[in-house]
């Protein structure tokens, strides 16, 4: 049997030094095949995962738990650091604690091994989900990196969108979820003819030029909104780190330690992110501290979308009944829409995900979302990266009023030097 | 139009497009925050408003009809200057000898000079008050009669009372319309001319997402009602199947009437104090989880059950069996309940929570 991924004694694993000193050395022979054209082993990847309890947003003491329930062996090498086996004994990776609700598993198995691997671990989990990067938080981190990097360098975007909810006459493609990850190139031979709106650009350019016409590019064209993918340069070297919307991170630098940084550095605005969407967020009725038990009032913010191209009736009519009407939607809800006419339901429903509440007024021009309190900050960013792929990608968001990319600014800004390791 | 004149006229509907218009939204919604946008927020949702007893001495002596304490739906409150207005939200106006009088009397009372005493605050903590009285137009000449009346036998009587006002709301084909007087134009700094805040797009029905579902108190059409009692059931079912999906198997998990209904409507369950309206509501949430019951043990026999001294409990053996188990309640709809229809009182009507 051809190994999956190359084996490595996790045992002779004994510290994060000894982790981030042998991904560093495979790191750096990884980056000189693909120089050389000649890879031929699997680069490192990061896959961000969040962990939930379930119920209050907190990840539980033992993680290991938690991942055993879905078939993966954790043994302790360090503090907050695990070597990961799947069910059969093979090695997966490690497993590295970054922040209280945001792990990263390092991996050195393929792609075609890797994504179904996590797939299966997540999918039926309500204690884990994926990192959603929207095109609006990479638009966010996009900035960061014109900051960051010299504006020689070459930057890395893709965009994707794909209107899977304009009803083409001819093909009526069932909505089955589908993983948000570097995509399988389809056979010429077989590949269906389908139309309707579809992009996927692959943008390799010289930061600066990048930076002055992306804005121009993006008014003209607005799928250029939804950025799926974005490399930041690594400063180590040539090449750099490959951030997907699904919180993979592929490093394609010399540097583990450089890609572990740029990890660190995006899961802790993920996790300032997370934090301000559900403290603006949350919905309940509180009571006033004046007189306890007596005077209670509503606290919390909407979510509001609003598209840009309203959708047309059709549209309107297909995304509700493939969300609602399909266990396995793409948007992972549950609910019974209640019409209020032609373009607008009510959904006093859930995400199936993570199997918490949330009430949803969804209209042709755009979408309302109660986020009752307790219901995790993951939900809304899903939401977002969902909408910007699927139905508009210039769709603008605000949480009450504020708009979202704001909020994303002011987590990317409250990062603080002492607070990366 | 003739709906839309039936929806304005349902207080359930009055009271979550008031909560509506203190909410923070963006220009692009298409409810405008006409409170919030003045500086109001809500203070307290229907907050308990005990008269002191210097007042209620006073009126013992007098046959005039009041109520020890009222309970107005809201209290709204602008902390740049000090405003407070106690809001009302009523389908159609009453007359001065209607049963409802003596709550707007009270309401009355408690808007004037001591209303700080009344809402636990210190007495420069409030600098201008208000009942405000919340109608479709059409209701809004009778109302502003009625409150002239009930302030006019109070002031003779040498009772302290409070200004009055009418916030009217009206159907128009492009939006609703908040109509104030002019003391609700100067007090809530709403001005003179309807204002539009629930556009109406698309031939759709305009209302708005619902905070509060459901009140048993309040009147209103069968087809509200029936709106209403389903929202609030749909909210009870995701509630069960939430807290199904989360679960780590095996595990057993006890549903009670009471943490059922807070969860369904954020907490404000609690709030009543009418133990009819408070029995009517566990009997709701009875009637919803017995045909709960039958749907899921149909697809995974015994699994859902009620247990005298725990409530309604569900068992969740393994992970196949979970799987089962959420989609079996996740096929439930609650419209298969003839929702028309009240439940009839049952045998544990009188037990607390269950």
């Amino acid at each position: 049997m051809v190994p999956i991924m190359p084996e490595i004694d996790i045992g002779a694993v004994k510290s994060r030094r000894d982790m981030v000193r042998f991904l560093d050395g495979y790191s750096l022979e990884r980056k000189e095949e693909l120089d050389e054209r000649k890879s031929k082993r699997p680069l490192v990847k990061t896959q961000l995962l969040e962990v939930l309890d379930g119920s209050h947003c907190r990840p539980g003491e033992d993680y290991s738990r938690v991942f055993e329930r879905r078939g993966l062996r954790l043994k302790v090498i360090d503090h907050d650091l695990y070597g990961v086996r799947d069910d059969k004994g093979q090695s997966i990776g490690f497993l590295e604690r970054l922040s209280p609700r945001i792990v990263a598993l390092y991996s050195m198995l393929e792609s075609k091994h890797l994504t179904p691997a996590v797939r299966r671990v997540v999918i039926g989990s309500s204690e884990l989900d994926w990192v959603w990067l929207s095109g609006l938080t990479f638009s966010v981190l996009w900035d960061l990196v014109v900051k960051l990097s010299p504006p020689g360098r070459f930057a890395k975007l893709v965009f994707t969108h794909h209107s899977v909810y304009e009803v083409d006459e001819e093909l009526e493609e069932a909505d089955t979820e589908e993983e948000l990850t570097e995509p399988q190139e389809e056979s010429e031979d077989t590949a269906t003819v389908i139309e309707r709106r579809a992009a996927r650009f692959q943008l390799i350019d010289r930061i600066h030029v990048v930076s002055e016409r992306l804005g121009a590019l993006q008014r003209t064209y607005s799928p250029l909104y939804a950025i799926s993918q974005l490399r930041f340069p690594s400063p180590a070297g040539r090449g750099g780190h490959d951030f997907y919307e699904n919180g993979r991170v592929t490093n394609r630098s010399v540097s583990f330690r450089d890609h572990r940084l740029h990890v660190l550095f995006v899961s802790r605005i993920y996790e300032q992110l997370l934090g301000r969407t559900e403290r603006q967020a949350w919905y309940s009725v509180q009571t006033s501290l004046k007189t306890p038990g007596e005077f209670r009032k509503i606290i919390g913010a909407p979510l509001t979308v609003q598209f840009v191209e309203p959708l047309s009736t059709t549209t309107f009519e297909q995304w509700i009944k493939s969300t609602f009407e399909r266990s396995r939607n793409r948007f992972r809800l549950w609910g019974h829409p209640i019409r209020l006419g032609p373009t607008k339901v009510h959904v006093y429903g859930l995400d199936r995900h993570l199997w918490q509440p949330i009430f949803l007024e969804l209209t042709a021009k755009g979408c309302l979302a109660i986020i009752p309190n307790g219901t995790c900050g993951n939900t809304v960013q899903r939401l977002v990266t969902n909408i910007q792929r699927y139905l508009d990608p210039s769709a603008k968001v605000f949480l009450g009023g504020q708009r979202y990319e704001e909020m994303v600014q002011e987590a990317s800004t409250s990062i603080s030097y002492d607070s990366l390791e | 139009m003739t709906a839309l004149n039936d929806l304005i006229a349902d207080p359930l509907f009055q009271l979550n497009s008031l909560l509506w218009l203190t909410q923070p939204l963006p220009a692009v919604s298409s409810i405008r925050p006409l409170l919030l946008e003045r500086g109001f927020v809500v203070h307290a949702i229907g907050p308990l408003l005990p008269l002191p007893p210097d007042i209620r001495l006073a009126l013992a002596d007098l046959s005039i009809a009041t109520q020890g304490s009222a309970r107005p739906d809201a209290v709204l409150r602008r902390d740049r200057d000090m405003r407070y207005g106690l809001v009302e939200c009523k389908g159609k106006a009453f007359g001065t000898k209607s049963s409802t009088a003596a709550q707007a009397r009270t309401l009355v009372i408690a808007a004037g000079s001591q209303m700080a005493e009344i809402l636990g605050l210190a007495a420069d903590e409030v600098q201008g008050s208000v009942a405000a009285y919340w109608v479709p137009t059409q209701a809004g000449v009778e109302m502003h009669e009625t409150l002239g009346l009930l302030h006019g036998e109070l002031a003779d009587a040498k009772i302290a009372c409070g200004t009055t006002c009418v916030l009217g709301l009206e159907a128009r084909k492009d939006a609703i319309y908040l109509v104030p007087d002019d003391v609700a134009g100067e007090f809530f700094g709403l001005g003179k001319t309807p204002l539009p805040y629930l556009f109406i797009e698309d031939d759709n029905d305009p209302r708005p997402l619902y905070f509060i579902p459901y009140d048993p108190d309040s009147c209103r059409s069968p087809g509200d009602d029936k709106y209403c009692k389903r929202i609030l059931f749909e909210r009870i079912q995701a509630t069960v199947l939430g807290a199904a999906g989360r679960a780590t198997p095996p595990a057993e998990l006890r549903f009670q009437a009471e943490d059922l209904l807070n969860s369904a409507m954020l907490g404000s369950y609690g709030l009543w104090e009418n133990r009819d309206s408070a029995k009517h509501m566990r009997r709701l949430v009875r009637q919803l989880l017995a045909d709960l019951e039958k749907a899921v043990c149909t697809e995974v026999a015994g699994v859902l059950s009620y247990v005298e001294t725990a409530g309604w409990v569900l068992r969740i053996e393994n992970e196949a069996s979970q799987e089962r188990v959420c989609s079996a309640l996740a096929k439930y709809t609650p419209e298969a309940i003839d929702l028309s229809q009240d439940p009839q009182p049952g045998l544990f009507d009188d037990a607390p929570d269950l």
